[in-house]
């Protein structure tokens, strides 16, 4: 089955191919112009001394990511669902539903996977961020528990709103929240205490800290990588639980 | 001859309103059913979407090949091919792609070198369409594609919404020529809004009213049983009473009405009017009209006073 699903993303792509090359190419240097560059001449002096551009860095990797996995989950539990487009074939053919999700799950992370190596390499181009291979390679797991649990988040909403305008409402809502209140782009040290001890120990907050902890001081958060890829698994589960419900409705 | 469908007691409720009630009856195996109603009150697009699997009956039992369709819902699947009434591709691939995806959710790889591919291809005239974004299709040519994507599966069971709706005439002539090439080989379950095609593909017609199935038969014997085959329409220079008594007489003439100098009656046989015309020595004839009764007169009859066409 996911070579069925990895397959469709790839005619997707093939026949969007200039809108998906475009956002990918050219989102990284957008970013890199509207955040990084003023956020670079904000910073006066940097947390722990490590330089600005290798703290953002992850982040605005993240960032770009999550904006490419946006319409992959939009498009198929949201606008497709809405439509009655291809969910009533996917719910008439002999899979489980849950099944199907965790196949999903797999192929957004293995597309977002290769969008990350690409959005890497144009920002480590740009930025000139001073990290070693071994870093981009421990930069990386972490960005997909992100985009792992990012994109769980984005089916639950997808499939719980019927409505397109709280749909948008919600998603613009959700990213502001990503991108400021996950620890991408600015630090929980910057927020009033409480709130930026409720941030930290949220899912999103945790993965930051300890993906910057890995890279930066090599210590390995293993319990939270570990509930992190158990949150993914179960959170999925109960996804395919509501997809089914959903595309029997 | 073996089930292949099986509804016992089957009943469903759509907003709080019954849709389907009771249903208890059989569809044979490899037989063609031919369903007709009121598209909004009848039940039987809910009537079709249990068959396919979309929805679960909420009261009774439905089986398919023998199989629960609630307790083995995953393994009925790969029987059943459902082609809705509205078009379901995903608009942002091809035909092909959607086709090829479907049919990979089934473990069954097409290939466009396939000679079933090659030959369904052929039949509906899809060749050039088939690689086309599904966004530039019309809906009449989407029909027969998702009806391609689903013949692919090669399923015992295909359940069809309308199959020949949003179609040109050429469209129809070629998704018909095709479906009863399929007739006998196939259970085929569709319903239609098209009388004429009803009347001419079938083996059995389900008629449904208010949830439930009012007339359930072939369309001779619907015909047979409810206002005969033939109408006879004799207008006399001047009609007697004596000449009516004698019709009247003959046991095969069924419906006689007399208006005006014109004698009018329903049977069977074309034998009875040769029998009607030998009590006629004598009376001078004006006019003769014959007409053959169909599928929409025996519904007008029926239901007369209530919308079912």
């Amino acid at each position: 089955m996911i070579k069925a699903i990895l397959t469709r993303r790839v005619w997707i792509i093939k026949n969007r191919l200039f809108s998906t090359l475009g956002l990918l190419f050219l989102l990284p240097v957008f970013l890199h112009t509207i955040i990084n560059l003023p956020l670079k001449r904000m910073v006066v002096n940097p947390l722990w001394n490590i330089s600005h551009e290798q703290w953002i860095f992850p982040g605005l990797v993240i960032i770009v990511a999550f904006v490419m996995m946006m319409p992959i989950i939009y498009r198929d539990f949201f606008d497709l669902r809405l439509h009655k487009k291809l969910l009533p074939s996917l719910a008439l053919a002999p899979i489980s539903k849950t099944k199907f999700l965790y196949s999903f799950l797999v192929a957004v992370i293995i597309e977002s996977a290769v969008y990350i190596v690409v959005i890497i390499w144009i920002f480590s181009l740009i930025m000139f961020p001073q990290l070693s291979v071994l870093n981009y390679l421990i930069m990386f797991p972490f960005i997909l528990l992100f985009i792992g649990i990012g994109a769980n988040i984005f089916v639950t909403l997808s499939l719980l709103i019927d409505r397109t305008t709280l749909f948008s409402i919600l998603m613009l809502t959700f990213f502001i929240f990503i991108i400021f209140g996950s620890g991408l782009i600015v630090e929980f040290e910057f927020f009033p205490a409480l709130i930026g001890d409720i941030l930290r120990y949220l899912p999103t907050g945790q993965i930051m800290q300890s993906l910057r902890m890995a890279i930066f001081s090599s210590t390995y958060n293993w319990p939270i990588i570990g509930l992190s890829i158990l949150s993914i698994i179960v959170w999925a589960y109960i996804n395919g639980i509501l997809f089914a419900k959903k595309v029997y409705k | 001859m073996e089930a292949s469908i099986t509804f016992k007691k089957v009943g469903q409720l759509v907003n709080g309103k019954t849709v389907l009630a009771g249903l208890s009856f059989g569809i044979e195996r490899n037989s063609t059913v031919a369903i007709i109603g009121d598209n909004e009150d009848s039940g039987i697009t809910e009537f079709l979407r249990i068959i396919a699997g979309l929805v679960p009956p909420q009261y009774g039992s439905l089986f398919i090949n023998g199989l629960d369709s609630i307790k083995r819902n995953l393994d009925i699947r790969k029987y059943l091919g459902y082609v809705p009434f509205q078009n379901d591709m995903d608009p942002w691939l091809t035909a092909e792609q959607n086709i090829k995806f479907i049919n990979g959710l089934y473990r069954n790889e097409i290939e466009s070198t396939d000679s079933n591919y090659a030959e369904y291809v052929d039949a509906l005239d899809v060749k050039e369409k088939i690689k086309k974004p599904v966004n530039q299709l019309s809906p009449g040519v989407l029909r027969k594609l998702t009806l391609l994507r689903e013949l692919l599966r090669n399923p015992e069971i295909l359940v069809i919404d309308h199959p020949t709706a949003f179609m040109n005439a050429k469209d129809k002539v070629l998704t018909l020529e095709l479906l009863k090439s399929l007739k006998g080989k196939k259970t085929i379950i569709y319903s239609s809004s098209s009388l004429n095609t009803i009347e001419n593909f079938h083996d059995r017609i389900l008629v449904f009213h208010n949830g439930g199935i009012n007339l359930d038969d072939k369309v001779e014997n619907m015909l047979n049983n409810w206002i005969g085959k033939y109408q006879y329409s004799i207008k006399f220079e001047k009609l007697m009473a004596t000449v009516v008594r004698e019709v009247e007489q003959i046991p095969d003439v069924l419906s006689l009405q007399k208006e005006n100098n014109t004698l009018i009656f329903n049977c069977e046989k074309r034998s009875v009017f040769l029998e009607v015309l030998s009590k006629l020595a004598g009376v001078t004839i004006i006019d003769i009209k014959f007409k053959k009764f169909n599928l929409k007169d025996l519904l007008a009859a029926r239901f007369s006073e209530e919308r079912i066409v």
